[in-house]
């Protein structure tokens, strides 16, 4: 189908597309239009402007710091899986990435978009919450840093406001000692994941700390943490995912239950089995 | 070249080159790429399949980077190069990416084919092709459906051009 009539503009700056967007009652900001568009062309989402921000040059600024990277808002999904030099400094990162979609969407997609869209199957959001993350942002107001837990509220829904702007991600770094899993799962390669989950593995001489993010069944990224011996892990993680699940059916808890396994056991074996593919 | 949309809409004037044509054009704000290259350039070899991004075939390439034509404005092409099927080999000279997958038999009724073409060049020319696993070249083409042959042709021609990649370059 073919979206509603709309305005495009296309600003140059960030407080000029600010502008546009407090002017307007139902102006929608444009990154790399993979999730929105769809939206539009199925009229789910009818904004009457579009605010274009994917020509300003500060949003795909990308800087790496020895324990964060900071990523313009508008840096590409394919950017993140590709580069090298990012893929050696986060491989968690990069990995998630790759899972977006299919080629053509991870050209374009962006990391600022997927985070504001805040889709419930989203690989981003997740990442970002494990590693305890933030986002930048800018409105009339002035900047502020949100952190990803207070970012993400549920399906399509986070603590941006209507007339705020994501500038930059920050995402801290996958600390030496600590091992790292990601596992979606879906119908098809590339389809929107069914289930999935970020674990981060901190393994001592006698106790497993894990930090596991679970996404696509929660509608929102959900953190469970658990500290055991080697050999209580599953039982550990098992009954956490139940208790964090309640509101859960029995099959999308199930699901959520083998994705923190596969994810943990990619963290603890290294192995890389973590995708649809 | 220049063309002018057919629309009692607002339009937009935008720039941009077409298979190495420069085009000027005015377009609806919400007009899409592949409504500009199918509905008022005439190059009707970018299809429209899904209009959601999942199909792949309305695959382009815009500065030189696969992208759906159906989530990508015509607005957004302004000052862009886009090259399309049309503008990959010709019927006298088919690049190789089209002639492995000729050899392979990798078509039947061709809707899918433009965007396979075009996803597979994309690849051929990264550079990256040569080093990739099996499950890795499957997995560069799952934004590719194909209702018709069941991938296996289309499969052995990204094969083929894995393992031409360091022999013949077709130059263009």
């Amino acid at each position: 189908m073919k979206p509603a009539p709309f305005t495009y503009v296309r600003p140059s700056t960030i407080d000029e597309a600010l502008e546009f967007l407090a002017a307007s009652h139902d102006g929608k900001v444009i990154a790399g239009g993979q999730s929105l568009l769809p939206l539009m062309n199925f009229r789910l989402a009818r904004p009457g402007l579009l605010i274009d921000v994917g020509r300003i040059p500060e949003l795909s600024e990308i800087v790496i710091q020895p324990t964060t990277l900071e990523l313009g808002a508008m840096t590409r999904h394919s950017r993140v899986e590709l580069d090298p030099t990012i893929a050696s400094a986060h491989p968690l990162l990069s990995f998630a990435a790759s899972q977006i979609g299919h080629r053509a969407i991870r050209n374009h997609g962006t990391i600022g978009g997927s985070i504001a869209h805040a889709d419930a199957a989203a690989e981003y959001p997740a990442v970002l919450t494990a590693v305890s993350g933030s986002v930048t942002t800018r409105s009339p107001r002035g900047e502020r840093t949100v952190p990803a837990n207070d970012l993400f509220i549920g399906h399509y829904a986070t603590d941006l406001a209507e007339d705020e702007i994501i500038i930059r991600v920050t995402v801290p770094r996958v600390s030496p000692g600590q091992r790292w899993g990601f596992f979606e799962s879906s119908r098809r390669p590339g389809d929107f994941a069914e289930s999935g989950a970020v674990a981060l593995v901190t393994t001592g001489a006698d106790r497993y700390d894990i930090r596991v993010v679970t996404f696509a069944t929660t509608s929102r990224p959900v953190a469970i943490e658990i500290s055991s011996g080697p050999a209580d892990v599953d039982r550990s993680l098992v009954s956490a995912v139940i208790e964090h699940t309640s509101t859960l059916d029995e099959r999308e808890r199930d699901l959520t239950v083998v994705a923190v396994r596969r994810a943990v056991g990619m963290a603890l074996n290294g192995v890389s089995k973590g995708g649809a593919r | 070249m220049e063309v002018r949309a057919r629309s009692d809409e607002p339009l937009l004037p935008i720039e941009l080159t077409v298979n190495a044509q420069r085009v000027s054009a005015t377009v609806a704000h919400r007009a899409s790429l592949a409504d500009l290259l199918r509905d008022q350039l005439g190059l009707t070899g970018t299809h429209v399949g899904c209009e959601q991004g999942v199909c792949g075939s309305c695959t382009v390439l815009v500065n030189g980077t696969s992208t759906r034509a159906c989530l990508f404005l015509a607005a957004q092409a302004d000052r862009t190069d886009v090259v399309t099927i049309e503008g990959l080999g010709t019927p006298a000279q088919l690049s190789d990416v089209q002639q492995a997958i000729v050899d392979r038999h990798g078509i039947q009724c061709g809707f899918c084919t433009p965007g396979f073409v075009v996803t597979l060049t994309e690849l051929y020319e990264s550079g990256r092709l040569e080093r990739m696993s099996d499950a890795e070249l499957r997995r560069e083409l799952d934004g590719n459906l194909c209702r018709c042959t069941g991938y296996v042709g289309l499969v052995d021609a990204a094969r083929d051009l894995r393992a031409n990649t360091t022999t013949s370059r077709e130059t263009r």
